[in-house]
């Protein structure tokens, strides 16, 4: 009966293959024309009156009963040894219940054996050099500054270009630049002969693009509690994926998965810094057992900024060829990108250049570059962001060259089939995307965009129109799992190991079982966030979610809807599959006089409960995608370089739209991120130190809502039939990635200059704009 | 934070009383400015000074010398105010500008021309020559916010730029400051309470120890003037200004019979510049060359190795700036 089943999930850029036990089959795909009670309308968040009341509890609201605070000592020093630490006043404050360093850290096996929690060699500014746990934060703090620290401070590097020169220091044992596992420097990858083309090509623009290391800034800091009852360990976590969290945790600690629970019911934020275990919670833990009490360690935001992630720096030097008719003959692509000093692998900063349009010849290279900085984490569309920037800029410059509409010049080098891959796509309405989000901003998708200078101008303002497309992955995968209870009055229970990390997971989920279940939504509690209730689910990352764990939900409320019904079938004498279940009621279909509530035929079988389970299955040989585009339009001050964007119009395909108001949501929300990233946000480093100067929300430009524009956006709502049975994909990544090409892009239609380098401040367009003054008057 | 001792006085004179017999006292007002730096233990006030309960200390009134506004008075109070936005209006904008609602709603006008500087040397774990040490970090570092004007180190060893706006916009409106202090009451124009710091005085005011600002105090201009304030910021909203441009102008007809213009984070103190000022007097409003006072304005300047762009970012402020006071340069502030 079971089946064993291998699938290739792709997941942040990267693909994995993964193995499906196959029990039964899945429920057959909600058909396109389908009509939903709940599916698709724009229900109000489920949990949205627990989150605005302050009833939610966060990981920093827990609070256990002789619980303890944590802080921790980390190194001023780029790179230094540790010649000495004396932490004896520490450990004589009052109030100071434990100290933890290097001299007396029990051995874990952190980073799997390859690095230590508290290292004799500190390699950045804000690696861990000790912890203290104290009865209150106050007093933890103060113990710090007690702790006598002696550093030999050792070479470093903190300029990227520095650390690839050749005959750099090595900072790292493994070398500067990231190898695979055959020795290799960089990720090579190449179709076509690009120099061959390039050299016969009609046009061909040759730039460089870079993009700034930018901070997650999750409005809640990364951080732990930690208690050992007995000899289980449960942490309440901030986290993008309680599953990994407890799998890490039982490595380092050389635990049974089963003797730790992770939870994380709320969480106020999570871009990818939040996909798996860091330090903190290992300190939590250590400090927990070695206390015997609950211990709580919330980063602050300085911590925040310096340790938990971000994206990496790149500098992109691309070049492109095009015939003079505007077919694109060559890409070639060349990537450094900043991994931090312990990053494992680099962004996928090449996904676009391979994928986004039709071109046979194509070569990439992405290095990965370690200095003495902060590990870089997944953030928010890794590698996509940083990469449409380069390339849809590029492709401007080339449309500029040619004298070409980039919207003409983006139909006619439209790819039909993946380009990797030689693959047909499981849908793509990418030109639907282009048509729909010019019409948006009141223009025709059939006439050529304002040409550059052109779209209007008063005083010093101009005024500028761009567009840039985007690509993503999003289509999820197994494993996932799920489960439906029926109680006996006829409410539901679904128990899942997901998170909901803000996006709106457990709304969306909750009208997916309550759909199928055909019940009330108000009659289903969805319990998630807690490895101790809820089966396998994977991270929230990748705009995975809902096409990951929707069709497990559906699953097990399909299992349970099945056996409800032969249940209602027994004590209403009709064969099951003549009846249907909605709103709450059983009839037999065509004869609505027959119902019987959901309620009434649970109370005849008492306390015997309906129990649904469901998984995730396979995909499809199809490669999954989601597309869209952005048009941005932007004024520009030619004597301040103030630029205000005015509206961003984005439609997105994102195959069926669980819920259109948090849609709305997600897409809003990661325009306002491509808008920082594309204008202000940029981690400032001091190369003579490796300080950070603004790990803090004054001085790290994060948008206010005055830099909003008027955002118009919209889903094309066309199921995915094809990628899994809700018909779903992700919305999280997809409207983050094109927005600053698309920004960028409008600046060089008002102003005929064009910022390679983001994000595009006062300061860099002032530049531009000094250096070629005849542009603009 | 170092734990501190708090006092709570309910009058100036208990105000600058207490201060007196505690070494180390620090006034605290809205706590904006000074609350944070504690935190970063940047300042470590072994005493505070709570005055904020001293209520007469926040009022705005207009009587013949001119328009007194307390020191206690908040900068949300000061934007909203009538009288400030008919015939100061340079404070009104330079108020409503600066960082955000909630900080406005807090901070005071007294606490705002007393703030320190953002330098993020000075404001992170930097030994720097304004915290006493020997050298100023941002002067060979990361300087794109900081000066463009006095950074010759024999003129101002610290290159942090002032990030007052209303401190700009006082200066231009020819304002005064009252001042408590052991010795009675002093009142110091704006261009002397602000001085460039030196080895013996590393602090940008000139405020005697332990005294308390009470008052500003804006004078009655003859016939008519017109003011301005605009800023340059990284974002919208909550930034301190990358430069910040302030005018007034008294009007004869339609001559400019007097002029005055203040800059903000351009130099480490708020600064006049005289011979922008002096191109400007004389001339009928559309008859001025605003290419040539921006020229005079800028050319003192001497950037950093990361912040040039201050120079045309003061020509097209300064361009805005004096739109809004009636000349017509095509500098619009507002988009179409």
């Amino acid at each position: 009966m079971v089946k064993v089943v291998k699938t290739r999930v792709e997941i942040e850029g990267r693909i994995h293959e993964e193995t499906v036990v196959v029990e039964r089959e899945e429920p057959p795909a909600w058909e396109a024309d389908r009509r939903f009670s709940v599916v698709g309308r724009p229900v109000s968040r489920v949990d949205g009156a627990e989150r605005a009341s302050g009833a939610a509890r966060y990981t920093a609201d827990v609070h256990l009963p002789g619980m303890l605070y944590a802080a921790v000592l980390r190194s001023p020093h780029a790179c230094a040894r540790i010649k000495l630490i004396d932490t004896s006043a520490a450990e004589a404050l009052p109030g100071v219940r434990a100290v933890l360093s290097r001299s007396n850290v029990p051995e874990v096996l952190w980073r799997g054996g390859t690095g230590k929690l508290f290292d004799d060699e500190v390699r950045f500014v804000g690696d861990e050099v000790a912890a203290v746990a104290a009865d209150d934060p106050d007093t933890a703090r103060d113990a710090l500054r007690l702790i006598r620290v002696e550093y030999e401070p050792l070479p470093f590097i903190v300029d990227m270009a520095e650390a690839v020169r050749p005959g750099a220091t090595h900072i790292h044992p493994k070398g500067n630049v990231l190898r695979d596992n055959k020795g290799r420097e960089g990720e090579l990858y190449t179709r076509g002969d690009v120099e061959k083309a390039l050299a016969s090509a009609d046009v061909v623009v040759e730039a460089t693009y870079r993009t700034p290391t930018a901070l997650h800034n999750c409005l809640e800091t990364h951080g732990a509690v930690a208690v050992w009852e007995g000899d289980e360990l449960i942490v309440w976590e901030s986290t993008q994926a309680i599953f990994g969290v407890r799998r890490q945790l039982a490595q380092v600690f050389r635990m049974p998965e089963n003797r730790v629970r992770v939870i994380c019911e709320y969480m106020g934020g999570g871009f990818g810094s939040k996909l798996g275990l860091q330090k903190h919670t290992c300190i939590a833990a250590l400090l927990a057992r070695q206390t015997g009490r609950p211990v709580k360690l919330m980063l602050d935001r300085r911590e925040e900024n310096l340790v938990s992630g971000n994206r990496g720096q790149t500098i992109q030097h691309i070049r492109l060829g095009a015939k003079r008719d505007g077919t694109l003959v060559a890409i070639d692509l060349d990537v450094q990108y900043g991994i931090g000093i312990h990053g494992t692998w680099a962004n996928p900063v090449a996904g676009p250049a391979q994928e986004l349009y039709r071109c046979p010849n194509v070569r990439t290279m992405v290095r990965g570059v370690r200095t003495n900085l902060g590990t870089h984490q997944a953030f928010r569309a890794p590698g996509f962001v940083e990469g449409t920037f380069a390339l849809e800029c590029a492709l401007d410059e080339l449309c500029a060259k040619l004298g070409m509409d980039p919207l003409e010049f983006r139909r006619k080098n439209y790819a039909h089939k993946d380009q990797v891959s030689g693959q047909e796509y499981s849908a793509k309405h990418l030109l639907e995307c282009y048509a729909a989000a010019a019409r948006q901003l009141g223009l025709d998708p059939d006439t050529p965009l304002p040409s550059t200078g052109s779209a209007g101008r008063r005083g010093a303002w101009r005024r500028g129109i761009g567009m840039a497309t985007q690509i993503w992955s999003g289509g999820g995968g197994p494993p996932a799992h799920a489960l439906v209870r029926l109680n006996s009055d006829g409410t539901v229970e679904v128990q899942c190991g997901v998170q909901d990390i803000g996006t709106g997971t457990r709304t969306a989920l909750t009208q997916i079982a309550a759909e199928e279940l055909g019940v009330p939504l108000e009659s289903v509690r969805f319990r998630l966030g807690d490895t101790g209730a809820g089966p396998f689910a994977p991270a929230s990352g990748g705009s995975a979610t809902i096409a990951s764990v929707g069709p497990a939900v559906r699953a097990a409320a399909e299992d349970a809807r099945r056996q409800l019904l032969e249940v209602a079938s027994f004590f209403m004498e009709v064969p099951a599959d003549r009846l249907e279940v909605t709103d709450g009621f059983v009839s037999v279909e065509g004869r609505p006089e027959s119902r019987r509530s959901v309620k009434d035929i649970l109370a005849e079988i008492g306390e015997f409960m309906i129990t649904g389970k469901g998984f995730r299955g396979p995909n499809p040989r199809e490669v999954l995608r989601t597309w869209g585009a952005q048009f941005a339009e932007v004024e520009v001050n030619v004597d301040t370089g103030e630029v205000r964007v005015l509206r961003i119009s984005a439609v997105h395909d994102l195959g069926r739209v669980i819920n259109p108001k948090q849609l709305h949501s997600q897409l809003c929300g990661g325009i306002l991120q491509g808008l920082g990233f594309a204008l202000m946000e940029e981690r400032v480093v001091d190369r003579r130190d490796g300080m950070v100067l603004n790990p803090n929300l004054q001085d790290y430009k994060v948008p206010t809502i005055a830099d909003m524009p008027e955002m118009i956006v919209s889903a094309l709502d066309r199921p995915d039939l094809l990628a899994n049975h809700i018909g779903a994909k992700g919305s999280g990544e997809p409207p983050i990635i094109p927005t600053a090409a698309a920004i960028a892009n409008a600046i060089y239609n008002a102003t005929g200059v064009r910022v390679r380098e983001l994000p595009i401040t006062r300061r860099r367009l002032l530049e531009a704009l000094a250096a070629s003054p005849t542009q603009h008057a | 934070m170092d734990n501190f001792r708090y006092i709570a006085i309910s009058s100036a004179d208990e105000a600058v009383q207490a201060l007196q017999q505690a070494p180390q006292a620090h006034f605290l007002a809205g706590g904006t400015d000074l609350v944070p730096l504690m935190k970063d233990d940047i300042v470590r006030p072994a005493t505070l000074v709570d005055i904020s309960r001293w209520r007469a200390g926040a009022y705005i009134r207009k009587d013949a010398d001119g328009l007194k506004i307390g020191a206690l008075t908040t900068l949300s109070a000061v934007a909203a105010n009538p009288d400030v936005r008919g015939e100061y209006t340079a404070l009104a904008q330079a108020c409503s500008v600066a960082a955000t609602p909630q900080l406005r709603n807090m901070g005071t006008i007294g606490g705002n021309l007393l703030q320190q500087t953002r330098c993020w040397y000075y404001r992170g774990p930097y030994h720097c020559w304004l915290k006493g040490g020997d050298a100023c970090y941002a002067r060979e570092g990361e300087n794109e916010y900081h000066s463009v004007f006095f950074t010759d180190p024999a003129v101002s060893r610290c290159v942090s730029a002032h990030p007052s706006d209303p401190a700009a916009a006082l200066l231009a409106l020819d304002a005064v400051v009252r001042v408590l202090g052991a010795n009675g009451e002093v009142r110091m124009p704006l261009e002397e309470l602000y001085a460039l710091p030196t080895d013996q005085r590393r602090s940008f005011v000139t405020l005697p120890e332990g005294a308390l600002i009470t008052d500003v105090v804006l004078p009655v201009y003859a016939g008519q003037s017109r003011s301005a304030y605009v800023k340059a910021m990284a974002r919208a909203s909550w930034s301190f200004a990358l430069a910040g441009v302030a005018i007034r102008v008294r009007l004869d007809g339609d001559r400019i019979a007097e002029a005055r213009i203040a800059l903000s984070g351009v130099a480490p103190i708020p600064v006049r510049s005289a011979p922008a000022e002096a191109l400007l007097v004389g001339r009928a409003l559309n008859t001025v060359d605003a290419g040539q006072v921006a020229e005079a304005l800028v050319a003192g300047a001497e950037p950093l190795s990361e912040n040039a762009y201050k120079i045309p970012l003061l020509r097209g402020l300064l361009r805005q700036a004096l739109d809004l006071v009636g000349m017509n340069t095509g500098g619009t502030s507002t988009p179409t």
